[in-house]
């Protein structure tokens, strides 16, 4: 598959797709297939709302072509897809909030999922065990890279809640792991360990 | 203060951005090789931040977390199977035979992976893809008509075998839509009654979408939803093939999704020969694809 490096191959290929070349299109959604999910994934957390989000990123990515401009599909369509991401994160949350009663705050995606199993899982289920909006923060400052103020802008949150939301989505993580790694605690330091 | 307890307070700081001494970064960077705890979390955390590059990196475990799973697994068994002096000091030497070998496995995957950055902590590896300006909604998103440059002309889309999926369950009749209801208006309708489980309701939007407003983008995403509802939650694989078929008919981007969809519902059906072949055909397509690996374990 051809994928284009330079920034003059990436506009014939931006204006063939804009002008309705499948071809075109088709390439730009080969590239930028597998990235989208990914971000759809670990955004989400689980694999059953992926194939919707992933819908709604290249609707939003298409919508968006005519005001592209760069040298790199990658990092808009990135931004593009991590907007689109939290925004389905987000319905989600308020629509299951509405319909268990609950705090949108605490849920995670996965309720049923247990917490101990002893045996080690992919990284993919302990981001499913996290509440949305911790798992959010922690994809987007440890898979995307953003910074705390970006993540806030994203969020629409403080860069403070944004800080506790990493540290307390990390504990989370780390204890979950301690547990089912059958590991002491954390603590001062004991003679048979 | 425990080092683990250092190890989690620095690395937490460094994910929140706050700044670190020289000291401090050395101090996460070595901590990890010698702490089986410590280590097992920060090799999830090394698969977080390499997953945008390789997304199979969340669907996997991460190396050392098994390591240190198998090596406390084995320590259980041996602790668990003997009692007494005597097996108190075969326990040791068992374990330290364990912990060397895990140790040594370790050194070899440490060496392998990326060198820690040298001016940032080892667990927050920032790769920039997007710039603060970028990542702020765009204004210049304009609403433009949508373009239908992946419909086919109606004469030349072939009948579908057995049926349509436009027509399918049309006997479960619901209200016609307004003139004005756009199809981005109806998708979201029918995503809305899909996560409140309202299956057979989201369904019929979805048809509706399909038959009403054929040559929109929307109505094309809406094959491949239907065929999922289909054969995930309405239990009507035949009416899912025919959906994924609709779509693929013409391809998009979800060709993807709709294929791996067609074999499930094939199976379903017990059409295995089909299956197979369909199988194989979308391994080739795509042979990097998560789906694809599951494939190839199944019919090695």
């Amino acid at each position: 598959m051809n994928v284009p490096r330079r920034g003059q191959d990436v506009s014939e290929l931006v204006e063939r797709a804009l002008a309705g070349n499948p071809q075109a299109r088709r390439q730009i959604v080969d590239q930028l297939s597998r990235r989208v999910r990914g971000i759809a994934l670990s955004i989400l957390g689980s694999a059953m709302d992926v194939e919707d989000a992933t819908q709604s990123i290249f609707l939003e990515l298409f919508q968006s072509l005519p005001s592209f401009k760069g040298e790199n599909l990658l990092p808009w369509a990135d931004s593009i897809a991590v907007r689109t991401a939290v925004k389905h994160a987000r319905n989600r949350r308020v629509r299951t909030a509405r319909n268990a009663s609950v705090d949108p705050e605490e849920l995670t995606s996965d309720p049923a999922s247990p917490a101990e199993h002893g045996v080690p899982r992919a990284v993919i289920e302990y981001l499913g065990d996290l509440p949305e909006t911790r798992r959010v923060a922690l994809v987007l400052r440890h898979v995307m890279g953003y910074s705390v103020e970006e993540i806030a802008e994203l969020t629409e949150v403080s860069p403070n809640t944004v800080k506790d939301r990493l540290v307390q989505a990390r504990e989370q993580v780390r204890k979950t792991l301690r547990r089912e790694l059958g590991l002491l605690p954390h603590g001062p330091k004991r003679n048979h360990e | 203060m425990n080092d683990c307890l250092s190890y989690a307070s620095l690395s937490d700081a460094a994910a929140a951005g706050e700044p670190l001494t020289a000291e401090q970064r050395l101090f996460l960077r070595t901590h990890p090789t010698g702490c089986r705890a410590c280590g097992a979390e920060a090799s999830l955390w090394e698969n977080l931040e390499q997953a945008l590059e390789d997304p199979a990196r969340l669907t996997t475990v991460p190396r050392k977390l098994e390591q240190t799973a198998a090596l406390r697994s084995g320590l259980a068994r041996w602790s668990l199977g003997r009692s007494g002096p005597s097996s108190r000091r075969y326990t040791l030497f068992a374990a330290g035979a364990l912990l060397a070998t895990a140790a040594a496995a370790a050194g070899i995957a440490g060496q392998s992976g990326k060198p820690a950055p040298r001016d940032e902590p080892p667990v927050v590896t920032v790769a920039r893809h997007a710039s603060a300006a970028a990542i702020r909604p765009s204004a210049a998103v304009a609403q433009r008509p949508t373009r239908d440059d992946t419909q086919p002309e109606p004469s030349r889309a072939p009948a579908p075998a057995g049926g349509d999926p436009i027509r399918d369950n049309s006997d479960a009749k619901g209200p016609r839509p307004a003139p004005s209801t756009s199809a981005a208006a109806l998708l979201a309708q029918a995503r809305g009654l899909r996560a409140d489980g309202r299956y057979q309701e989201a369904g019929l939007v979805y048809q509706r979408l399909v038959r009403e407003l054929p040559r929109t983008t929307e109505a094309r995403v809406a094959l491949v939803s239907l065929g999922e509802l289909q054969l995930s939650q309405l239990g009507s694989p035949g009416a899912a093939v025919r959906s994924f078929d609709a779509y693929l008919r013409v391809g998009g981007p979800l060709s993807q999704e709709a294929s791996y969809g067609r074999i499930r519902a094939l199976r379903q059906l017990g059409r295995l020969n089909e299956a197979r072949a369909a199988s194989e055909a979308f391994v080739a397509a795509y042979p990097n694809s998560v789906q694809a690996a599951t494939l190839r374990k199944e019919h090695p």
